[in-house]
């Protein structure tokens, strides 16, 4: 017996696609981007291939001249940068204990080591974590490099066991940040976007301030989120903005290169509803 | 046509563009990349049934949305797109390279762009340049006509030609 065939009009075929399209886009990010993780687990193998050769080729790159092993380098002046920043607010803090009786604060997160199982790094620069929802994983969480010293990203989508970080050099990044010299106690605030390439960008800031190339640029405190800042990296280029004389253009960059990264940390608070549940 | 290995082709198109190894082609930092998928569009609309194009232009849509970050407007974007080329069949020859590389060009920096800034309505994110959206469509250009003659090879395994039927005139100009 011959299966019956059903015909449709193209131009119905047509319309009732697009009326599931636009559903589609209509429907709310929070119900579809399950669909968008579901995709990221089951080919999950596929797309780690050739991120071998990208992690083996900017680790080459990345490599600056310098006259000691600059991997030495960099390393004891993030853990410098965080202590001295964590010194003072925590000095900051203890002048105000002794001015008013206030509670300590909680230790404020635990850490959660999680492997990047695909990059992105074509308009968007995103990692796929395979830590998600079900090991504390949120959305806003900072994620801080291999060595857990400098933050790289924040979290922007969380599935069950899955999480997509946009990272800071990332065009769409935005975040709030805070410009220190090492030595001085003034600091200024700003927000920090990426350049869609290796860096990072601040604008919006007067001349006035007395912002420097070398200068360190740490991420704001947030409350449950970043209870004290953490290094993110130093200013390389300070110049004025070539549309607003009057303000800074600063180019930061990054510490840590995020692609050459296999294993980050996303800080958990300990309010988040995985430890409420525990 | 033969769709189960249609629906293969596009998934192995859009694991190349979610995954890592285009960027072992691509320029500016891999920013600037081709999009397999949308040669696969401007392929498949010109060349298959104008049902089957219209099916093949939603189905590749829905698979780039699954790829990226937000679900629903390559669907509806890339869907349109090659529903209407599908339609411009009878006139429209690309025989030649040049004629390829153009279509796909135009294809690529109409859908990539109208695409981007239904994601930005959904989502209030955005991230990508125009420089960088045409960069992506003259790179997808430039790469049509070396995947267009895979593509042709690969067309005869999905649409065998059946005895005492001709292609016609739709599929001869392709």
């Amino acid at each position: 017996m011959a299966a019956r065939k059903i015909h449709v009009a193209p131009g119905t075929l047509f319309l009732a696609l697009l009326i599931a399209g636009f559903i589609l886009l209509w429907l709310p990010q929070s119900l579809t981007y399950h669909l968008n993780f579901l995709f990221l687990r089951v080919f999950d193998p596929l797309l780690r291939l050739g991120r071998q050769v990208e992690i083996e080729g900017s680790r080459t790159h990345s490599a600056p001249q310098e006259s000691i092993d600059p991997a030495e380098y960099y390393k004891l002046k993030k853990a410098y940068e965080n202590l001295s920043i964590q010194y003072q607010t925590l000095h900051r803090d203890y002048e105000k204990l002794s001015r008013i009786r206030k509670e300590v604060p909680l230790p404020w997160a635990g850490l959660v080591l999680a492997q990047i199982t695909s990059s992105t790094r074509g308009a968007r620069h995103e990692l796929i974590l395979n830590r998600g929802a079900d090991h504390g994983v949120a959305t806003g969480q900072m994620v801080l490099s291999e060595s857990s010293d400098s933050v790289i990203g924040i979290v922007q989508e969380a599935s069950a066991r899955m999480a997509r970080i946009r990272l800071l050099t990332d065009s769409a990044q935005n975040l709030e940040v805070r410009i220190r010299r090492n030595g001085s106690d003034r600091e200024y605030i700003g927000r920090l976007t990426g350049d869609g390439k290796n860096a990072c960008r601040i604008s919006l800031l007067s001349r006035d301030y007395d912002i420097r190339p070398g200068d360190m640029v740490f991420a704001a405190a947030r409350p449950g989120v970043l209870e004290t800042p953490l290094v993110i990296g130093e200013c390389s280029q300070v110049r004025p903005d070539d549309e607003h004389p009057l303000l800074w253009d600063i180019s930061v960059k990054p510490f840590d290169d995020a692609f050459a990264q296999t294993v980050v940390a996303v800080i958990v608070p300990l309010t988040t509803e995985f430890e409420k549940k525990k | 046509m033969r769709w189960f290995l249609f629906i293969l082709i596009i998934l192995t198109a859009a694991i190349l563009e979610a995954g890592n190894l285009l960027n072992l082609i691509a320029f500016g930092q891999g920013q600037i990349r081709p999009s397999v998928l949308i040669i696969l569009l401007v392929y498949f609309s010109l060349r298959a049934a104008p049902e089957q194009a219209i099916i093949a232009s939603f189905a590749i849509g829905l698979t780039a949305d699954l790829a990226g970050p937000v679900m629903g407007p390559n669907t509806v974007c890339l869907g349109l797109a090659g529903s209407l080329l599908a339609q411009t069949q009878g006139f429209l020859s690309v025989r030649r390279p040049a004629f390829q590389a153009l279509i796909v060009f135009l294809t690529a920096l109409l859908s990539i762009t109208a695409s981007h800034w239904l994601a930005v309505l959904k989502t209030s994110s955005a991230n990508l340049a125009f420089s960088i959206q045409i960069s992506n469509a003259l790179y997808s250009a430039a790469a049509a006509p070396v995947l267009w003659p895979m593509l042709n090879f690969l067309w005869k395994f999905l649409c065998p030609p059946v005895p005492g039927r001709t292609p016609g005139t739709r599929i001869s100009h392709v």
